[in-house]
């Protein structure tokens, strides 16, 4: 018993990306099977998600978001027979639950990626694999095939650049191990690329546009969970490449701050605008969780520890409000299209009250209000920006909390103020299957928010691990 | 390595960087700028083999450029797939046109 379970230990970040990737295959294969097949993965993440928190190893960082994104995938996945059901024809069911766990493979793998190559093809299959599984609801909505065809090509745009960029960093600094880049070298346009092609398959702005569109028409239930699970695997991969280069004093370490310090300011305003101007529910979570990526990113070009630990941590509390967000659409959508229109939350709390009061906490969390999660995020990130003097950066971070206010005001006066149109229909049956990810969801953001010691802790270690990169920096 | 294939490495190695460049820039470029889908695919397919290439030549070796060419055909399938069904379902693969029709819709839904 001991010898598997050591053997299981060793190998989770094995299991976490290869056991999706064949369980998708097998999906494709034995058609019909899709309830087992769900029921193993979520053992199979779990699992590999518990294996993978008791793990000591040099990339804390990679370990941590890895876990913390396989246990809430397992989660949602524990809803996807009751919404495959609903959002799938029996003739593609197994198809979609195929691609959707090849692309949670995809993403874990570039979360656990320790060289260049593997972490930028992995974050890329993971966006292209988003696209795939959203082509199915083209099937009910034509706008989403247009949705799936930009998010391929856009993929293959930002694998370009990253690859290509990928090619100069490894060419100037001899090291393609993720861990030993170290802000070395003297080739400043490769960092560039690379930091460019790594927001692309982020959804970070100016080149997000593909993000909204394909979260707002991907099927509800895992195509929604797909699409944001290789978001978050692609900003890890970035968090951790950036983290790497931004070392020390070089021309590197500047021009890649410079760049990320760009891509976050332009990522936190304009994904903090289109969230105020959104009618979807699903492009409003993706445009909140842009300007939450780039709350941190700003955070992390600060080059500080405070700064590191800020990006990790408003980043996880964005993306756990993202799957409140989109499983809160998930209870509310009208009967029929794909597209969840924010008019569908109107009323919800006469219909299912216990929904709306998780989307009512999840609509403060976006705000980062106190004892919500993202209310410590957003306070490191405030105080790395000011012990720097970048008070243009504060006022950034400061500007996306008020128009997090906004957002969040509107969603609570349509829970509660509003009745729901009739020509959406009642909300759908069965919202009982979503009831696990938002209450882990609702119960991280209010816990967290009480006492974050467990999660400070957590991003302190891994923002120490990238810190600890910086000190062996060149000089 | 014969002689000849070094002399081929070596030149691949002189020759890929402005290359690449070329292919890179320009196919983004097109990607970015054209009107017909199919076109934009077959321009970021196009930049996407130029950095595959790119990285294969600079890093020395093959490993692993197998792999990401497969990944490159595989969205190149699915994008060709995707074109065909656009086609099908709005009578035209215009960008512009498309989105026009987009609105349209969505007008019409409000």
């Amino acid at each position: 018993m001991t010898g598997a379970l050591a053997f299981l230990q060793t190998h989770a970040a094995t299991l976490l990306v290869y056991g999706p990737l064949a369980l998708g295959a097998a999906a494709l294969m034995l058609r019909g099977m899709t309830v087992l097949v769900t029921l193993l993965a979520v053992v199979a993440l779990a699992l590999g998600a518990g294996m993978l928190a008791l793990q000591a190893g040099a990339d804390p960082l990679g370990l941590a978001a890895a876990a913390l994104m396989a246990g809430a995938c397992a989660l949602a996945l524990l809803a996807a027979p009751g919404t495959l059901a609903r959002e799938f024809d029996p003739a593609t069911r197994s198809e979609a639950l195929g691609l959707a766990l090849m692309t949670l493979g995809a993403a874990l793998g570039a979360a656990l990626a320790q060289d260049l190559e593997h972490a930028v093809a992995f974050a890329a299959a993971g966006m292209i694999g988003a696209g795939a599984v959203s082509a199915f609801a083209a099937l009910r909505d034509r706008a989403a095939a247009l949705a799936a065809f930009h998010t391929v090509v856009t993929a293959l745009c930002g694998l370009a650049v990253a690859l290509s960029g990928a090619g100069l960093v490894t060419a100037s600094t001899g090291a393609d191990a993720i861990a030993s880049l170290r802000g070395a070298g003297a080739d400043v346009l490769g960092p560039v690329l690379l930091v460019a092609g790594l927001s692309v398959f982020a959804g970070l702005a100016p080149l997000h546009a593909w993000t909204a569109e394909n979260s707002a028409l991907a099927p509800h239930g895992v195509g929604a969970v797909v699409a944001l699970a290789g978001r978050i695997g692609a900003y890890v991969v970035l968090v951790r490449v950036a983290g790497a280069l931004i070392a020390g004093d070089s021309a590197v370490a500047q021009t890649t701050g410079a760049a990320l310090a760009a891509v976050g300011a332009v990522s936190a305003l304009v994904g903090a605008a289109q969230a105020l101007g959104a009618q979807d529910l699903r492009r409003l979570a993706a445009h909140a969780l842009t300007a939450q990526f780039g709350v941190g990113l700003i955070s992390l070009s600060t080059g500080s520890e405070d700064g590191f630990t800020a990006a990790l941590f408003a980043a996880a509390a964005g993306a756990v409000t993202t799957l409140a967000l989109l499983v809160g659409a998930t209870a509310s959508r009208p009967q029929l299209g794909v597209a969840t229109p924010i008019a569908a939350l109107d009323g919800l709390a006469l219909s299912r009250p216990l929904i709306a009061a998780a989307l009512g906490v999840t609509a403060f969390g976006l705000t980062g209000a106190p004892l919500t999660a993202a209310f410590l995020g957003k306070w490191l990130s405030v105080e790395a920006a000011l012990a720097r003097g970048w008070y243009w950066a504060a006022a950034f971070i400061v500007a996306t909390s008020l128009a997090a206010v906004f957002i969040a005001g509107q969603i609570v006066e349509r829970l509660y103020f509003r009745e729901r149109p009739a020509r959406f229909g009642p909300p759908p049956a069965g919202a009982l299957v979503l009831a696990p990810a938002l209450m882990v969801s609702v119960a991280a953001t209010l816990a967290f928010g009480w006492d974050a010691t467990l999660p400070l802790d957590s991003a302190r270690a891994a923002a120490r691990s990238l810190a600890l990169t910086s000190a062996g920096a060149a000089p | 390595m014969t002689p000849l294939s070094e002399q081929l490495w070596a030149l691949g190695e002189r020759a890929h960087a402005p290359l690449v460049v070329l292919a890179l820039f320009g196919a983004l470029a097109i990607a970015a700028l054209s009107r017909d889908l199919m076109k934009r695919l077959m321009a970021a397919m196009l930049a996407a083999f130029a950095a595959v290439a790119h990285l294969a030549v600079i890093g020395g070796g093959a490993d692993g450029a197998v792999a990401l060419v497969v990944l490159v055909f595989a969205a190149g399938a699915l994008g060709v797939v995707l074109a065909l069904r656009i086609g099908e379902a709005f009578g035209t693969v215009d960008a512009p046109t498309l989105a026009a029709t987009l609105k349209a819709d969505a007008d019409a839904d409000a």
